[in-house]
């Protein structure tokens, strides 16, 4: 499948954003009057290489 | 390769969560638990939480072993109890290894009378022990024995059940699953408040006992001890939710939670795809307030009780914005309380549609706990529940955290099991 | 005709179910409708309304009861119901914890701005799903972002950074970027503050963009490869809105830079390109037109697609005149030249106009690649003529990036103006809806105080920037500041003011 058939188009009319990270620019985008959310995001939890390993191959 | 077994895991969980969500609980009858609970043999004695040599056990189940053993007349006095559970001719075992669950500190053995509920849609049975009546605990939660216990037992037996068992040949059974249902949204999460659920269950009962044709005080002696025990319908919640978990129980390749529960050293779970194996941590402490300035965490018992069992069918901590009440006894506030169950909500593998709750702004509670989602978010699940003195009795209620080792063990032995060598 | 369907086993309180069944009535082909659970006194409800009852119902069963046209409306009927009870009537917005929670093209860009540990991740997740990425974040390794780059190019999503900070699709700014009225050109910029001055300029000089394809500051690097721009260019050929490509960039490799110019070379649409530093080989015996600044390159652009010569800004007479007047008003022991700058590419302009048009002038700096100008012994402490780019991590590091946060930049200028030698000021003012609201408030009272101190500045924004582009210019004329049309016009002011002043002292 080449990659021009699955290309996603270069946004033109106002784009949907979700923001993650800085606050701000969640901001700037509801003062343009963009659809966004915001992604509540927290640093996941420092996993032992073991169970991080567990979590790729089992979920 | 990986995505088979990620869609068989997901398979599982949809067959294992659906166990929880079209369960459908009927109290069917009042029976001995030797006749009842599956496994449960003669000189055997049940306790909560996973399986612990008689030696580490807290004073409180060394105390229902020796109350066992006087209560079934395996013993005349405390010394000759203590030589015989050291001799090792008494079994030992857990309760969530049973077909039952081991409230507080779980002790049961085969004369004890025990509500038998069926779950008609995954075909299983479970048995719990019903409320003591005024004895708060007494033999079966708290593993305490006395004359005035003992008669107690007797007179529920002889005198309060038998007009119950009449009920229900009659009726064939009282449905649970309705009264769960709406008691959620009158504001239970069915662990450590069950108000409503009570109210319900007695509107549906009481009538048909005033119904039967037996002497007004028979009658009345039952209506009493039903209305005037605190906290009555906590057995059915916990019969029904451990009656649907069964029903997942062995379901290959889910990581679905079926059983937890604690014994004041440590705390185990169980998993579907895992039946049979315990994976454990040490016991949690509780948060949440004392019933008296005078105790502190330095009196807490850790974790001891399988009445989580109801967190395990989606109810409880899970359901902590049906019941801000109970909540705000750990002095949070209503959006507090939604927000747990949000929380909740990220190691779930579903959402029960039959609970839908005016707080969530009708959003059904989540269910099922998956293993795989606690460890990757690190968020473990909340069994709301009362605090337990070290030497004895109730001193507060809270909420504790089951432990992450569990999970980590579990995820473990799962990868052992199912990974394709 | 009436049937009556059952959920089994359901619980629902009768008010939803009431509820539901209003909704289900006012559905097509529906005649009538009731929900309730299967107790007797709805059974009873149901007999008297002519409905058969099923068998095998009982109370604890949902029932739906419809009196319908036909089976397929009786079908969709019993679907929505099924809908409508599973999913609750949540107003509520869904909550995401992490992309993974987003479906499959459910957004067209994902803005990230996390720390480079978690970035890279969270970015090949996005492209999984269909999704633009626009990577503010800056801490990930060369390797990871080519890498990164190439899956994106080969999964069809537009990799935009890691490191960039200026960005506009469909007429929405990304993190610090302007809002500039659409037209035919189409910017990719390896440069922020480079490809947000040629936009900026364009709209100016009376025309627009389609986009702003930000590429991050190192795609021009070897280990990268010019990975995006490259697919960026591919991009804008086949774009029907853009009629023209404008390549913005500092100098960078030397061969990936070739690799980009060849490239430019097998599109049909006219290329201008701008990399900042070059000499005219690097363009030579290629199709680009090539050029030297910011503002040429705004407008050889504008030129092409209207046709006509645009105009903007001072003649060099003009400049001339200004210069003499203003360094006339300055005295003698007041000889230096102070440039805070927010945008690298300005700092960097503003060096290599001044090694042009005053390369008696030496310049100090805390900018590590250039050529332009000799390495501060520490940033906190300007000496003679000095130019800072505060966007650099020496300051970054100590507070936050100045163009959101101005006080940074409005204590150094303090600092300034504490030296008696200090001669003139010249700063960058950046707007954009996701750049500080404010930007010049804090130093006009300064200004004001200390008239025997010029001061330049340039400001870059668009028409539609919430600051107010005209407003700012206005305050800061107002308050005695030369204000210039672009940032290299500035710097060819201050450059001039700075001749004339070093002549005196010759």
């Amino acid at each position: 499948m080449s990659a021009v058939n699955m290309e996603k188009p270069i946004p033109k009319e106002k784009p949907s954003v979700a923001n993650l990270g800085i606050k701000l620019f969640y901001d700037s985008m509801i003062a343009q009057n963009t659809r966004c959310v915001q992604i509540e995001w927290v640093p996941p939890i420092k996993q032992s290489a073991e169970v991080e390993e567990l979590l790729n191959e089992f979920l | 390769m990986a995505n088979d077994m990620k869609e068989k895991i997901a398979q599982a969980n949809k067959e294992a969560a659906s166990c929880l969500i079209d369960n459908d609980p009927w109290w069917v009858d009042v029976k001995p638990a030797g006749e009842c609970i599956e496994g449960l043999e003669d000189h055997m004695i049940l306790h909560s939480g996973p399986p612990i040599d008689l030696d580490d056990m807290v004073m409180l189940h060394r105390r229902g072993m020796v109350s066992a053993m006087l209560f079934e007349g395996w013993a005349k006095d405390e010394k000759e109890a203590m030589e015989i559970l050291h001799s090792g001719e008494i079994k030992i075992d857990s309760a969530l290894n049973h077909n039952t669950v081991g409230a507080g500190t779980g002790i049961l053995t085969k004369s004890v009378m025990m509500n038998v509920v069926e779950d008609r849609r995954n075909k299983t049975f479970a048995a719990t022990f019903p409320a003591e009546g005024p004895f708060e605990g007494g033999f079966c939660g708290w593993g305490l024995y006395s004359p005035a216990i003992a008669e107690n037992l007797r007179y529920m037996r002889e005198e309060l059940f038998p007009p119950m068992r009449e009920v229900l040949a009659k009726n064939g059974g009282i449905a649970l699953k309705p009264i769960l249902a709406e008691s959620l949204q009158m504001g239970d999460e069915n662990h450590t408040r069950q108000t409503a659920a009570d109210l319900l269950f007695d509107k549906l009962l009481l009538p048909q006992l005033f119904a039967l044709d037996l002497p007004k005080e028979a009658i009345m002696n039952t209506v009493k001890y039903i209305v005037e025990t605190p906290r009555f319908f906590h057995c059915y919640g916990q019969a029904a939710s451990r009656a649907a978990a069964l029903g997942a129980n062995g379901i290959r390749y889910s990581t679905m939670v079926t059983a937890l529960g604690g014994n004041g050293v440590e705390f185990g779970i169980q998993v579907a795809g895992l039946p049979g194996r315990w994976f454990t941590a040490p016991a949690p402490f509780m948060t949440g307030k004392y019933t008296s300035t005078q105790y502190t965490q330095a009196d807490q018992l850790p974790w001891i009780g399988d009445s989580c069992v109801v967190e395990a069918a989606g109810m409880g901590g899970l359901a902590a914005a049906a019941s801000p009440i109970v909540c705000n006894l750990r002095g949070m506030s209503l959006s507090e309380a939604i927000a747990q169950t949000r929380e909740m909500e990220r190691i779930t593998i579903t959402h029960n549609p039959n609970y839908s709750i005016p707080n969530l702004d009708f959003d059904p509670l989540p269910s099922g706990i998956d293993i795989r989602l606690v460890l990757k978010t690190g968020i473990s699940p909340i069994i709301h529940g009362g605090m337990f003195n070290k030497v004895g009795g109730l001193i507060g209620a809270g909420m504790a955290r089951v432990p992450m080792g569990c999970f980590e063990s579990a995820m473990k032995a799962f990868a052992e099991e199912y990974r394709e060598s | 005709m009436k049937k009556v369907f059952l959920l089994k086993n359901r619980y629902v309180d009768s008010v939803t179910l009431m509820t539901v069944a209003a909704e289900i009535s006012a559905l097509d082909g529906i005649d009538g409708a009731e929900c309730g659970m299967g107790t007797k006194q709805n059974l009873d409800i149901l007999k008297e309304l002519g409905y058969g009852l099923p068998a095998d119902v009982t109370m604890n069963d949902v029932m739906i009861a419809l009196d319908a046209g036909g089976e397929a409306a009786m079908k969709d009927a019993c679907a929505y119901v099924e809908r409508s009870l599973s999913t609750g009537h949540s107003r509520r917005q869904k909550v995401y914890h992490d992309v993974d929670s987003i479906g499959e093209g459910e957004f067209d860009i994902l803005q990230l701005s996390l720390p480079g540990e978690y970035a890279v991740k969270e970015a090949y997740k996005a492209i999984d799903k269909g999704i633009h990425v626009f990577m503010f974040t800056a801490d990930i390794s060369l390797e990871e972002e080519h890498d990164l780059k190439v899956y994106a190019r080969d999964h069809g999503c537009l990799m935009m950074g890691p490191d960039a900070g200026v960005g506009l699709l469909g007429g929405v700014a990304m993190a610090a970027g302007s809002i500039v009225k659409s037209g035919p050109i189409g910017i990719i910029g390896a440069s922020g503050s480079g490809s947000q001055e040629v936009a900026c300029l364009i709209e100016q000089m009376g025309s627009g963009v389609t986009c702003v394809l930000g590429t991050g500051g190192r795609d021009l690097k070897k280990a990268v490869g010019g990975v995006s721009m490259m697919a960026d260019m591919d991009r804008l050929e086949r774009d029907a809105d853009t009629k023209l490509i404008c390549l913005v960039s500092m100098l960078a490799d030397r061969e990936v830079m070739e690799k980009v110019l060849e490239k430019a070379d097998t599109l049909t649409k006219p290329v201008v390109a701008v990399f900042l530093g070059a000499d005219s080989a690097l363009y030579e015996g290629h199709r680009v037109t090539g050029t030297y600044d910011l503002t040429e390159a705004a407008k050889a652009c504008v030129k092409q697609v209207t046709g006509k010569e645009p105009q903007l800004g001072m003649t060099g007479e003009e400049i001339e005149a200004l210069a003499a007047r203003t360094a006339d008003a300055i005295s003698p022991e007041r000889k230096y030249f102070r440039g805070l700058y927010t945008g690298g590419t300005f700092a960097e302009e503003t060096l290599m106009t001044y090694r042009e048009q005053a390369p008696e002038i030496v310049m100090h700096t805390n900018r590590d690649n250039t050529q332009y100008a000799v390495r501060l012994k520490t940033h906190k402490q300007s000496e003679g003529n000095t130019l800072l780019d505060m966007g650099d991590l020496d300051f970054t590091a100590e507070a936050p990036h100045t163009v959101f946060d101005p006080a940074q930049r409005a204590l150094r200028f303090q600092q300034e103006l504490d030296d008696p030698q200090v001669a003139v000021i010249a700063m960058d003012i950046i707007l954009g809806p996701g750049v500080a609201p404010d930007p010049v408030s804090c130093y006009l009272p300064m200004i004001r105080q200390h008239p025997e101190v010029k001061y330049v500045f340039a400001v870059c924004g668009g028409e539609g920037d919430p600051q107010g582009k005209d407003k700012i210019k206005k305050q800061l004329r107002e308050a005695g500041v030369i204000v210039a049309e672009s940032d290299h016009e500035s710097a060819m002011i201050s450059a001039a003011i700075m001749k004339k002043l070093e002549a005196r002292t010759a």
